[in-house]
Order: structure tokens, then sequence, then C-alpha cells
């Protein structure tokens, strides 16, 4: 196709037509471009060209990842979820003499994803029950066990 | 649940170890992500392993993240490194691969919906495919630096500004590019239509 030599006026509003047409010029040269436009067919032709392509790309398909994508995402990233430290807190009592003991374990959260729902509380009670039971040797000794959690990196 | 949370507060939980959040963060993102980087790379199974690679590095990055900048235009232009990073690694420009966006019987179902929907007759539908096909073609074929953002800006529909953070160059380099990217695209688009015609 031959084209015809633009005069300036329509070769610099033909420049700034994609920032129109995308609602990014000033207030001041969107009216200018647009006064240019009411008197300029070929002006009008261009952007109507520049319309239909942004139009046509915007119609595109767009693409989607497959599940299985997620699935190695998120185990990846519950694999790399930080080691809990669980700080048990035990206060005995032998008679008279009260101890506090204190202790701290490692927890790691299950290693796949999804995760199961998360119930407040829960998270340590089997390290709480390990606790007592590994501890139930002690004669003479009532337990009051709480456990306190830190997330941290290992 | 996490539907009316913008994407600074849920990068807030993630970064506080909040899975579920990020996997949030990751639904919402992970059609453009993908879509921004199988456009750049031309080859589907490379995109969905630099979508994966990106929004990992996103978690990895979660406790340095600052909400000082939009989420989306720091997770493009992860994307958009590991997309040029991949390129550069094949020193091969991306082949035409039109068929990778279209359904197993050729058929552009998502542009026959949207046209559909507005209630284009069935030639102009087929004009809109066709000529999104073409563009796609030709979009394929721009250098990398047009292509990223005629495809931020025509496809994923970021402002100016945002694409100026996401290439971290100033608005009126983005301007310019996509001038360039608008002619070659304009240009395909009026000799298609010619060809039309005769």
């Amino acid at each position: 196709m031959s084209e015809t030599p633009l005069v300036p006026e329509c070769e610099a509003v033909q420049a700034e037509l994609g920032a129109y047409l995308d609602g990014e010029l000033a207030a001041a040269e969107q009216t200018a471009v647009q006064r240019h436009l009411e008197t300029c067919a070929a002006c009008r032709e261009e952007l109507a060209l520049l319309r239909l392509v942004a139009h046509s790309l915007s119609l595109a398909p767009r693409p989607e990842p497959s599940e299985t994508m997620r699935q190695r995402l998120m185990d990846q990233v519950v694999a790399e979820l930080p080691v809990h430290r669980v700080t048990l807190i035990c206060t005995e009592r032998h008679g008279d003499e009260v101890l506090h003991r204190r202790e701290m374990r490692l927890m790691r959260e299950p290693a796949r994803w999804p995760l199961p729902a998360p119930i407040p509380g829960s998270a340590f009670d089997h390290l709480v029950q390990q606790y007592r039971q590994e501890t139930s040797h002690r004669a003479n000794c009532y337990q009051v066990v709480e456990s306190t959690r830190r997330s941290d990196h290992e | 649940m996490w539907d009316d949370l913008p994407d600074e507060s849920l990068m807030q939980r993630a970064a506080g170890n909040d899975v579920h959040a990020f996997d949030a963060l990751f639904q919402r993102h992970r059609r453009a992500v993908f879509s921004f980087t199988f456009r750049m790379v031309a080859d589907s199974p490379a995109a969905e392993d630099l979508t994966q690679e990106c929004f990992l590095r996103v978690w990895r990055a979660r406790e340095r993240y600052q909400p000082t900048a939009a989420f989306r235009t720091w997770l493009f232009t992860i994307a958009r490194r590991l997309a040029l990073d991949e390129l550069k690694g094949r020193q091969t420009h991306p082949t035409l691969l039109a068929a990778d966006t279209t359904g197993e019987d050729g058929s552009t179902a998502a542009v026959e919906s949207v046209a559909g929907g507005e209630g284009a007759n069935p030639q102009e539908i087929v004009v809109a495919r066709e000529l999104s096909r073409v563009l796609d073609q030709a979009l394929r074929a721009l250098p990398d630096e047009l292509r990223e953002a005629a495809v931020l800006r025509d496809v994923e529909g970021m402002s100016y500004e945002e694409i100026a953070g996401v290439l971290g160059c100033p608005i009126g380099t983005v301007k310019s590019r996509l001038n360039a990217a608008r002619k070659r695209l304009q240009a395909a688009a009026r000799e298609w239509l010619e060809e039309k015609r005769t």
C-alpha cells in the first residue's frame, strides 16, 4: 500500500492517538486531539484501526496454568515453611515444693498442600500429651503444662 | 474470605507464614502471570515453569516485601525478569505458536464468547477471531521490549505508570515503545484487512 505523507499536524496527533485511546493524555492534550479528530478523516480512520487492534488484542484468549502446577508450587511452599519452636512450660508441685520447667521442642507443619483447616489451640495438643506421658513417672507430681509457639527459621 | 482483601494485605499475611493467604494471591494472579510469560516465551510448559518460579520467589521474599510498592507491579517485575532470562538462555526468538492459544478444534472460544456477549453478529465474530489470530502472530514477532509493553497494556490492561514500574523505565519510554509496537500491529491488521477486501 502506498502511503501519502502526513501533514505535520496529523503526524503529531497520530503519535498521541495511542495515549488518547488509553486515556493517558492530560486533559488539555486530550481536548486538542479530540478537536483535530473532528475535522480530520485520515486521523479518525487511524484511530478506528488502532481501536480495532486494541479491541482484538483484548479479546485474545488468556490461557490458564494447570492445576498440577498449583499443587507443585504449594507443595514447595509448604515444604519451605519454617519449623515452629514450641516452648512447653510445666509447673510441678512436689508437696510444698514448686518446680518450673521449660522445654523447647521443634514442630513441623504437614509437608503437603492443602494444609488441614487450622483449629485454634489444637496444634500443640499432641506435644503436650507426649510431654505428660514422658514425665508421668515422676511421683507426687501435679503438672500444669502450657505451650507457647514462636515461628522461627531453622 | 480473601476476596475483599487487597493484595498488599494478603502479602502481609503471607509474610506471617499464612499459606492460605499466599494461595489466594496465587489464585488471583496466576492467570495474568501465566498469560504474560506465555506471550513472552511462546511455550506453554516453559511459561508454567516461569509462573511457578515467579510465585516461589514471591514466597521466598515475603518478609522483605514493602507494601509501599504495588504488589502487581512487583509480581510482574519478577515475571518479566524470569521471561527475559529464559529468552536470553535460549538465544532464539519465540516461534509462532498461534495454535497454542486456540482450543483443540482450532476455535478461539474466548474470542467468541466475548464478541458474542457484545451482540456481535456471526460475521463480526469471525472477523474478530481471525484478526485476533493475525495480531497474536504479529505480537509474537515483535522485539521483546516492544512485545512486553504491548502485552502489559493491551492484554493485561495495565496503566502506563504500572508498565513503567514493571519495565523500570520512564512513562515516556513506555509511550514510545507502545507507539512502535502498535504501528507494527496496525500494519499487520491493515494488510490483513486489505487482503480480505480483495
